[in-house]
């Protein structure tokens, strides 16, 4: 089976540093920027939603949505709880009725987790055309002078469709759960910010940065050894866009080569579960990954939760 | 690894002269010791001790000198 295709649709309000100064004018900006490397973000505007972006996403996609017997929606911005947020896009998107859908509560880990339960449902025979829809709005959570978050988080939704298919191959998977990690990133019911209704984001920046320095190497190795591959076997690596001193660390503990390790947080931020599918697109419309390529993706964060799993293309 | 250079470590993570740099320096103490400089503390550390820092759960709780030299003392990565 393959991914064949993806699509994608960021917030409509583009952020630049220059706008987060302005609104903020004691921060130390460059500081910020040179740790985060992220010079643009994109939000929605107050009106927009998460769910908004993932229809868009969605209908940009080009398969035969008659096809489509599963739907996999990820996302930590749901636009409702009961019923589940699938259900709704499911009739937004005019998907046929002998369709399962359901909701994935996860964030960083978001996309892979959703790759691994199509992967099942067409391994099983559950499923034939699977879509997976990662959309996050975290914008919402967090308020205009937090300094940790709000230099990093962008809104954005991703669809993508797997399939089976006589080329191409996703797996083997690795899946790391650690909740002692839960208390440094999350979703405060507190409201500190009474612009938040939903509640607040808070994240102990330092604490999430060990999390990964510690897993996310192993993982990787754990993965590698899995499939009987070296780091060398790897066409390119695509980690989950953090930011630039998470990559810069899981870059050098893994000894990748710069030319290999795919980064674009820098002009689109954050988006939480769709960093990995929209910087498949990037890198397939930069011409870092074609057919047979070799990949690596990798999400971990909120969770604490880790997924990764290597796709040949 | 001695204890001088891991506070040399520090001070050029947190771009200060190694003076300023004390068993009692902290985030509490130095300015610029906040969220922004503790991260780059942790990764210039972690660089130095090639990838063991970030295996030690005590460092999650180690914001000053003197509890970072402490954490390294425990696991034996300092003279």
């Amino acid at each position: 089976m393959r991914i064949t295709e993806i699509t994608y649709q960021l917030g409509s309000v583009r952020e630049t540093l220059d706008d987060l100064q302005s609104q903020n004018p004691d921060w130390r900006i460059q500081d910020i920027a040179s740790r985060t490397g992220i010079l643009t973000r994109y939000v929605t505007a107050p009106q927009e939603t998460a769910f908004q972006l993932a229809i868009k996403a969605a209908q940009k996609l080009a398969v035969d949505r008659n096809t489509i017997d599963a739907l996999i929606y990820v996302t930590q911005s749901p636009e409702s709880l009961i019923p589940t947020t699938a259900c709704l896009l499911h009739q937004h998107l005019g998907l046929p009725s002998q369709c399962l859908a359901y909701d994935l509560n996860q964030g960083c880990s978001g996309f892979i987790y959703g790759l691994s339960q199509a992967t099942a449902l067409i391994k099983s025979g559950l499923s034939k055309h699977a879509l997976v829809v990662c959309a996050e709005a975290y914008s919402k959570y967090i308020s205009k002078n937090d300094r940790t978050c709000r230099p990093l988080f962008s809104d954005g939704a991703a669809a993508i469709m797997v399939e089976e298919s006589a080329v191409g191959d996703i797996g083997p998977f690795v899946f790391v759960t650690d909740g002692s990690g839960a208390p440094n990133l999350t979703l405060r019911r507190q409201v500190v910010d009474t612009n938040l209704p939903a509640g607040s984001l808070y994240m102990d920046g330092a604490k999430v940065l060990l999390f990964t320095m510690g897993q996310v190497p192993r993982a990787v190795r754990e993965l590698l050894a899995k499939a009987q591959l070296s780091v060398q076997d790897i066409d390119l690596f695509i980690f989950h866009q953090a930011s630039k001193v998470v990559l810069d660390n899981i870059q050098h503990a893994l000894k990748i080569d710069e030319d290999r390790l795919f980064r674009n947080y820098q002009e689109v931020g954050n988006t939480v579960s769709a960093t990995i599918p929209i910087a498949l697109v990037q890198a397939q419309q930069s011409g870092r990954i074609k057919d047979g390529t070799r990949v690596l993706l990798m999400g971990f964060g909120v969770g604490y939760s880790l997924a990764g799993c290597i796709v040949t293309l | 690894m001695t204890e001088k250079r891991i506070k040399e470590i520090i001070a050029k993570a947190l771009e200060v002269d190694i003076a300023q740099v004390t068993n009692q320096s902290s985030t509490q103490t130095l300015a610029q010791w906040d969220s922004l400089g503790h991260i780059s503390v942790l990764t210039a550390l972690d660089r130095a001790l090639d990838g063991k820092l970030a295996e030690l759960k005590e460092m999650e709780n180690a914001y000053s000198v003197e509890s970072i030299l402490a954490v390294l003392r425990q696991h034996h990565l300092i003279d």
